[in-house]
């Protein structure tokens, strides 16, 4: 499955979460980064999950990782994945320390591998709302 | 639809014509019951089409068997002759005295167990999709093991209807046939394998029909005319602009058929 | 005086069903509860806290029970960490006797999983609204599939195979075939555990639970009372609770709920590893199994796959788990952490003929909720015969 194959279904994003959202829809990673203890999040929220502070700042990461662990999906009922089976889903482990849950495209998944270099792409996905979102896939390096 | 519970196991009755109190058996004031006995891996509402045809003159029933569709139980009956035996006690706990057993398939092989075990009892049989021991299930067993073993997914067979069938009967026949578990069809078809009436054909003592869609292929068909011949009073009957599941491809047709040898 | 020994489970029952169209969740909790109360020798007046979960109850769902049931108890308790909920609920149903807030609780469960066709492993989709599940949503998680995250980097890294993974679900279909009640019997061996068809790799068929109707009732009441009442009371020893989940974003995939909640419960216990007869552990998958026996601290993380060899977890062996065949081939409904807490205590009290460990005297069961690989719960209990 490649980044353009399949339209994502449309994501759900909240005031705390936009930034991460906008950000795929430009192109870039949006992770989270506490003034106050130096804490790198992913999952983004308004808070540092390690010292609860509010100082929180966004930042660009590099988009390089690797494949932190991953599992070739062959069955599912759920639409739109019924009909791009078997696909990859992964945790791919960022540059900059936390690790994302993703779908690993534009590669035979017989060929993915734990430790394997990858690269972030960003995919469309359905709305009407005009939000411009997107969402966050990898590919081989 | 109500639950009944013969041997205490839940048996989903499906019927037309007022309700009745749960515990209470369906009114059958409407006419000669119809006893409608589903295929392998079938259930009850299969016959929906039938039953919606014949309520206005008579009393059409079916139901779902021990581990098929919405009955309770995990397993298929196992046997031909235990699914008659039980065919029976469904119809006692109704209160059902001679009536016309409409069968399709592995149930049109039960109707004839019944007709064969309790003469006298059913008035007449109408038989679909019918064959006996003259027609080789062994490919479908094969496939369905395979499922069961977790090797494979089933299948959706649109072989076999009519041309000019509608793609959403078989889409419908094959959303009902997934309701039952695999290994209940699978052990279904195994029953309907072994099942070998021989002689004991000859003490069928009510009038037969055994109908044949036009559109059936060669060996269903040479099966159906084979059982016709070896059944004293049966009469091959064809049904037009149907293959070989005429109880959904035409149902009022064969609404019409039935209610020729329902006095 | 300590919580360790001074509460006790005094009534138990697994509903006989895995296929039930003719029944309603509630139903099948109504009629556990039967069970359950008749077992203790107790009648549904003498109940006063009332704990339950479910997948279909949402927010006042235990008010609707109360009144379906018609209850008004002075404790209730409604937590859901998913299948563990109620391995956790003997966890609060304790500290609520023991600090003198109720005396007798009912634990309940109930599911039409299978009759309603909920795809519970491979087709919940939807969803994404959560905080969390926004980030997963959209990537075609399954639950199948985030178990098998956790198994891919297990074999990765410790090289643990899948016929190690195949003999959990090979032992727990040969005790299934002594549970005249549970749904699978027929045996499979290894390879026909690897000949089924993949549905996230490394994750077969075989691999994973089964779906069914069911449900189940626990009674709950302080060692004193059980004492007087109609079966051998079975003592809880020692308990403990965890979380696990992303962390801000690097956990240790391997480490799972079990860790912090088993280390509770024994420490409470006061016994060792060695002391514990025989596990009821949670089964969703062959892969929990493994991680849970390691977390556990019956071998270490890593050595999951040697430890389950040998026939070590089979009847007969030094450390059976699941007698009653677990998710993998008796009942899973959905939720199963009742059907833990219900065979552990039957098997304390001897009651479990052909598959009866024998001299049972202490268990330890563990409950796992919602997703390895994602975010779940962990629940542990140190059980001992009176």
């Amino acid at each position: 499955m490649a980044a353009g194959d399949m339209n994502y279904p449309a994501v759900h994003a909240t005031w705390e979460t936009r930034g991460y959202w906008e950000g795929a829809g430009r192109g870039e990673l949006v992770i989270q980064r506490c003034r106050d203890c130096w804490t790198v999040q992913h999952k983004p929220r308004a808070v540092c999950a390690r010292c609860l502070s509010s100082d929180i700042e966004h930042v660009v990461a590099s988009g390089r990782g690797t494949v932190h662990t991953f599992t070739v999906t062959h069955q599912n009922q759920a639409p739109p994945f019924r009909e791009h089976t078997p696909y990859v889903l992964a945790y791919v482990e960022l540059e900059e320390g936390p690790r994302v849950l993703t779908n690993v495209v534009g590669v035979d998944p017989a060929e993915v591998h734990i430790g394997m270099a990858v690269a972030a792409d960003y995919a469309s996905q359905d709305r009407d709302d005009g939000e411009a979102f997107a969402v966050l896939v990898f590919r081989p390096a | 639809m109500k639950y009944v519970y013969p041997d205490d196991l839940a048996i989903l009755v499906h019927h037309r014509g007022p309700t009745t109190l749960p515990g209470a058996p369906p009114d059958l004031s409407g006419g000669v019951t119809v006893l409608c006995l589903h295929d392998a891996g079938g259930n009850g509402h299969i016959f929906a089409g039938v039953m919606d045809a014949l309520a206005a003159d008579h009393s059409p029933l079916a139901y779902d068997q021990p581990g098929h569709g919405r009955s309770g139980g995990l397993d298929s009956l196992g046997a031909v002759e235990a699914m008659a035996a039980h065919a029976t006690a469904v119809a006692d706990v109704l209160g059902v005295e001679h009536p016309v057993l409409l069968g399709e398939g592995m149930g049109a092989a039960v109707a004839l167990e019944v007709a064969m075990s309790s003469p006298g009892w059913p008035q007449a049989l109408v038989l679909c999709g019918a064959a006996a021991a003259s027609y080789d299930e062994g490919p479908a067993i094969e496939q369905l093991a395979a499922v069961v073993a977790g090797r494979a997914r089933r299948e959706f067979d649109g072989s076999g209807y009519a041309p000019d069938t509608a793609r959403d009967v078989y889409k419908a026949a094959f959303a009902e046939w997934v309701k039952t578990d695999p290994r209940a069809t699978l052990e279904d078809l195994r029953a309907l394998d072994a099942w070998e009436p021989g002689e004991r054909l000859g003490t069928v003592a009510c009038p037969v029909l055994v109908v044949c869609g036009v559109h059936t292929e060669d060996a269903r068909r040479a099966a159906s005319a084979d059982l016709a011949e070896r059944t004293p009073g049966a009469r091959l009957v064809e049904l037009p602009a149907a293959g070989r599941r005429g109880v959904v491809e035409q149902p009022a047709a064969l609404a019409g058929i039935v209610a020729q040898v329902a006095a | 005086m300590s919580l360790s020994g001074s509460v006790a489970i005094a009534g138990v029952h697994e509903h006989p069903t895995r296929w039930a169209p003719d029944k309603t969740e509630f139903q099948i909790m109504a009629e556990s509860a039967r069970g359950a109360l008749a077992d203790a020798g107790l009648t549904i007046e003498d109940v006063d806290g009332l704990f339950a979960a479910s997948m279909t109850m949402g927010a006042m769902g235990t008010v609707e029970l109360a009144e379906y049931l018609d209850l008004k108890p002075d404790y209730v308790d409604g937590t859901n960490i998913g299948g563990s909920s109620f391995v956790a609920h003997v966890n609060h149903a304790a500290a609520a006797i023991h600090a003198g807030l109720c005396q007798v609780a009912l634990i309940l469960y109930g599911s039409t999983a299978a009759s309603n066709a909920m795809a519970i492993g491979t087709g919940m989709g939807g969803g994404g609204r959560g905080w969390a599940d926004a980030f997963s949503a959209p990537y075609g998680v399954t639950t199948v599939g985030s178990y098998a995250l956790v198994a891919r980097l297990h074999m990765d890294r410790y090289g643990t195979k899948p016929e190690e993974l195949a003999e959990i679900a090979v032992a727990m279909r040969t005790h299934a075939g002594l549970n005249p009640v549970a749904k699978m019997r027929q045996p499979i061996t290894v390879e026909d555990v690897l000949a089924s068809r993949v549905i996230s790799d490394p994750l077969h068929l075989l691999d994973c639970c089964i779906i069914s109707d069911g449900g189940g009732a626990v009674v709950v009441t302080s060692a004193e009372r059980a004492a007087d009442l109609a079966k051998p009371p079975v003592l809880l020893l020692g308990c403990g609770e965890a979380l696990a989940h992303q962390e801000t974003g690097s956990p240790d995939l391997m480490r799972i709920a079990a860790r912090q909640s088993g280390e509770r419960a024994f420490a409470m216990a006061g016994v060792t590893r060695d002391d514990i007869d025989l596990c009821t552990i949670y089964d969703s998958f062959t892969i929990t199994v493994l991680t849970t026996l390691e977390n556990l601290g019956f071998c270490e993380v890593g050595e999951g796959g040697a430890f389950v060899g040998d026939g070590r977890i089979r009847l007969g062996g030094a450390l059976p788990v699941n007698p009653d065949g677990g998710g993998l081939s008796s009942n899973h409904p959905g939720m199963r952490g009742i059907f833990l807490v219900v065979e552990a205590t039957r098997q304390l009290r001897g009651e479990c003929g052909d598959r009866q460990v024998d001299g049972a005297r202490l268990a330890c069961v563990h409950g796992t909720g919602g997703t390895l690989g994602m975010s779940h719960s962990g629940a542990t209990l140190i059980l001992g015969a009176a």
